[in-house]
């Protein structure tokens, strides 16, 4: 199994830009009001000093996905347990994915089918992809897909252009202050940061070293396009609307409205979103059953993917409402746990241990 | 051959599970609601009326039968409760989606509108790109009731009126919402006023000759409660101010000379400067537009330079003294800024607003206000003097 570098940047950009339109914007909005724009700047480089540690990192062992690695740097048994809290974040992600996007599924498209049905259709398309194409199908997929996405998120900015009143976004910096502005920059870093699950897949790349810039890239091109994104919003919406909006992005794609004729078109958006969270589930669900089966050794890591997929049914299903799934997850688990522990935390020790440990074995030799 | 079976059964099997949407919605099912007027009786219950399609009539107006829709109404504690209780007299389920327009009656909106507006932001089905309008002295019921001649559904007309009218198109929901949740500008809304189709001030009312028009703008408080009436000339002073005007027709009187001048004016333009000294803002607006004759009741031969000039002067000091009468209306009378004013000084001295934002509606009635107004003739048809005069009438 082997995907090229313009895969990785395909599947890095397509997995991050849906979720990061559809979640981030309002809580950044209600953080940093008018200045959100500029916590997206910030949270943009930071996103991209993530990818490019846990770039590095893979790079020292090029040929070995984190988990391998991860043994290798601290040993077997550490190496073993470091990993533990990315099995927790990966099922727990995919459970929290599906029931978010089926929610959104189910309240913009199909109202009345049960939440279950849409959840196993999705699952299943998944499941297909990983079993039929691996990691291979995946990229190709996003080959495919990634550029619908884009062009879809700058259709929608295309068509708003008439909405927009400029003056809205004043007066800059004055109202948030830079605590805010940071804060506000919190939620969309710890989206961007999901790239860190480069640090499995690059061992897959057939240029290891070009596949990490490309990655870079990815993340970057999605942070440029968030950034106008947001800017955008803030100019039809203002401030105080767009942060009390669930999704904003959404709510400008029901706004369009060009000469009276081309209107209603957040179906199609909604269809072409639907995209980005079907190839973000495929590499999760891939990277957490080939991830379980390295970690356990078993040799046939599809076996794993049922156990994975029955799990994030679950994991799906368990959440009271959708509040509860978006709201609390991202609030009491996500950023004080996944932001600093998995994406900055561990690669960063690994990274330095790694290190340390090259260059202690060349000086011995 | 076993083979063969087994995909033979698995199409069978697919067959039966594809025969239809789980979502299906026959169009036969649907009342579809074109628009919703909302009013409020006497134990503070809404009563809404729905504007429903009736598919059958609609286009066979010709012929004489039936008007292509028909009038419902319901009563309820909430909207959803109007809404569940309408259903209850409809053979046909409730289809929100296409609605263009709510009206609100004048005692609601008098009594404030702030719980009928969540419904609307909240249901995924329900567009963002809808139209609330006023209706000035009556119940929304009676709106919905005229029978408007041109369309094929009075709502739409209301709708298309307000295109028409109100220069770009805006979405007078959105709009409202987003004044409404910000501080340093009050929410408005334009309102639909009753006439009679015959003559304007006909006394006698007639269901047949009622029509209605486009009024000017109400003003709501913070609380989201109708303070007043801006006339529609007023409101177009507005719309010049907050930079939403496109193109409006203006005619004025000359100051010295006999007679008026008609432009069709473009290009609105304006600027709102405040300046802030000792404790006390003070407002420089300055508006500016372009305009092309197109009408002149005078003896001024417009192709002299010097007697565009006469007109320009007339335009700006007449326009200048209605803008400053309808500022002053808007500061001393409903003491509310419709206008953006505070904006301005959030956007301008962002540390200032901060402790003035609390008492701003008081600050906004002192503030002194200077306007200038600057319209440039660009173009005057194609005859330079009225073709009917004598030459010697013409003033050169």
């Amino acid at each position: 199994m082997k995907i090229s570098k313009y895969q990785i940047f395909w599947m890095i950009a397509s997995l991050e830009i849906g979720m990061v339109l559809l979640l981030t914007q309002s809580p950044a909005i209600e953080e940093a009001k008018q200045d959100a724009w500029i916590s997206f700047v910030f949270a943009g480089l930071a996103g991209i000093g993530i990818t490019f540690a846990a770039g590095k990192l893979s790079l020292l062992y090029p040929n070995q996905t984190f988990i391998q690695y991860s043994q290798i740097i601290l040993g077997k048994w550490l190496g073993r347990i470091i990993v533990i809290p990315y099995f927790i974040h990966w099922l727990s992600v995919i459970g929290v994915i599906f029931r978010q996007s089926s929610e959104i599924i189910q309240m913009t498209l199909f109202t009345r089918t049960p939440l279950f049905i849409l959840i196993v259709l999705l699952l299943l398309l998944v499941i297909y992809v990983n079993c039929i194409g691996g990691i291979e199908g995946i990229g190709r997929c996003s080959e495919i897909m990634g550029p619908l996405i884009f062009l879809m998120v700058i259709i929608t900015l295309f068509l708003n252009l008439n909405n927009i009143e400029w003056d809205k976004i004043l007066p800059v910096y004055t109202d948030s202050g830079l605590k805010s502005i940071l804060q506000g920059g919190l939620t969309p870093v710890s989206f961007y940061g999901e790239s860190v699950l480069i640090m499995m897949l690059l061992s897959f790349t057939e240029e290891p070293k070009k596949g990490v810039t490309w990655a870079v890239w990815g993340v970057g091109v999605v942070a440029i396009l968030v950034t106008i994104s947001t800017l955008e919003i803030l100019m039809v919406f203002g401030a105080n609307l767009s942060s009390r909006l669930w999704y904003p992005f959404f709510e400008m794609a029901r706004y369009i409205s060009l000469m009276q004729f081309l209107q209603n078109i957040e179906i199609i958006v909604t269809v072409i979103w639907i995209f980005s969270i079907f190839i973000k589930l495929s590499i999760y669900l891939f990277v957490s059953s080939y991830g379980i089966a390295q970690w356990l050794n078993i040799k046939d890591w599809r076996k794993v993917i049922w156990f994975v997929a029955i799990a994030s049914i679950v994991l799906s299903l368990i959440y009271p409402n959708n509040n509860v799934a978006s709201v609390s997850y991202l609030e009491k688990y996500w950023l004080p746990f996944v932001l600093p522990i998995n994406m900055i935390g561990i690669p960063l020790l690994l990274w330095g241990v790694g290190v340390i440990r090259k260059n202690s074995k060349q000086i011995d030799e | 051959m076993i083979k063969k079976l087994k995909i033979c059964l698995i199409i069978l099997v697919c067959m039966f599970l594809t025969t239809g949407c789980w979502d299906e919605r026959e169009i036969n099912n649907q009342a579809i609601i074109l628009g919703w007027g909302f009013d409020q009786n006497e134990d503070g219950d809404y009563i809404g009326s729905a504007q429903i399609v009736v598919p059958g009539e609609v286009g066979e107006r010709s012929s004489g039968q039936g008007k292509g829709y028909i009038v419902e109404t319901a009563t309820g504690k909430s909207l959803l409760d109007v809404t569940q209780n309408l259903q209850r007299k409809l053979s046909r389920k409730v289809f929100s989606s296409h609605q263009k327009v709510i009206v609100i009656g004048e005692r609601l909106a008098r009594n404030g509108i702030s719980n009928i507006l969540d419904i609307y932001s909240r249901e995924p089905e329900l567009p963002i790109r809808t139209n609330f309008f006023v209706l000035k002295n009556g119940d929304a019921l009676d709106l919905l009731e005229v029978p408007y001649k041109m369309e094929d559904m009075p709502s739409t007309a209301a709708m298309k009126m307000f295109q028409s009218t109100a220069g770009p198109e805006s979405t007078t929901f959105k709009d409202f919402l987003e004044d409404a949740s910000s501080e340093g500008i009050s929410p408005t809304l334009p309102i639909l006023e009753i006439i009679s189709s015959k003559k304007e001030g006909n006394q006698e009312k007639e269901k047949d000759t009622e029509t209605f028009r486009i009024g000017g703008r109400a003003i709501f408080n913070q609380d989201l409660e109708l303070v007043g009436f801006l006339s529609y000339r007023e409101a177009v002073d507005r719309l010049w101010i907050i930079n939403k005007l496109n193109t409006h027709k203006l005619t004025t009187n000359l100051l010295r000379e006999e007679g008026n001048v008609g432009i069709l004016g473009m290009n609105f333009k304006s600027k709102i400067q405040p300046i802030i000294q000792n404790d006390r803002v003070e407002f420089h607006i300055t508006l500016s537009g372009t305009g092309v004759v197109r009408e002149n009741n005078t003896e001024l031969d417009l192709k002299q330079p010097k007697n565009l000039q006469i007109i320009e002067r007339s335009f700006n000091k007449n326009l200048q003294n209605h803008m400053i009468s309808t500022i002053t209306k808007v500061q001393k009378e409903y003491k509310t800024d419709i206008l953006g004013f505070g904006q301005s000084v959030h956007k301008k001295y962002p540390r200032k607003w901060k402790i003035w934002k609390k008492y701003w509606s008081k600050k906004f009635s002192d503030a002194d206000i200077t306007v200038k107004v600057d319209i440039h003739i660009e173009r005057t048809g194609v005859t330079g003097s009225p073709l009917h005069l004598k030459e010697s009438e013409i003033q050169k």
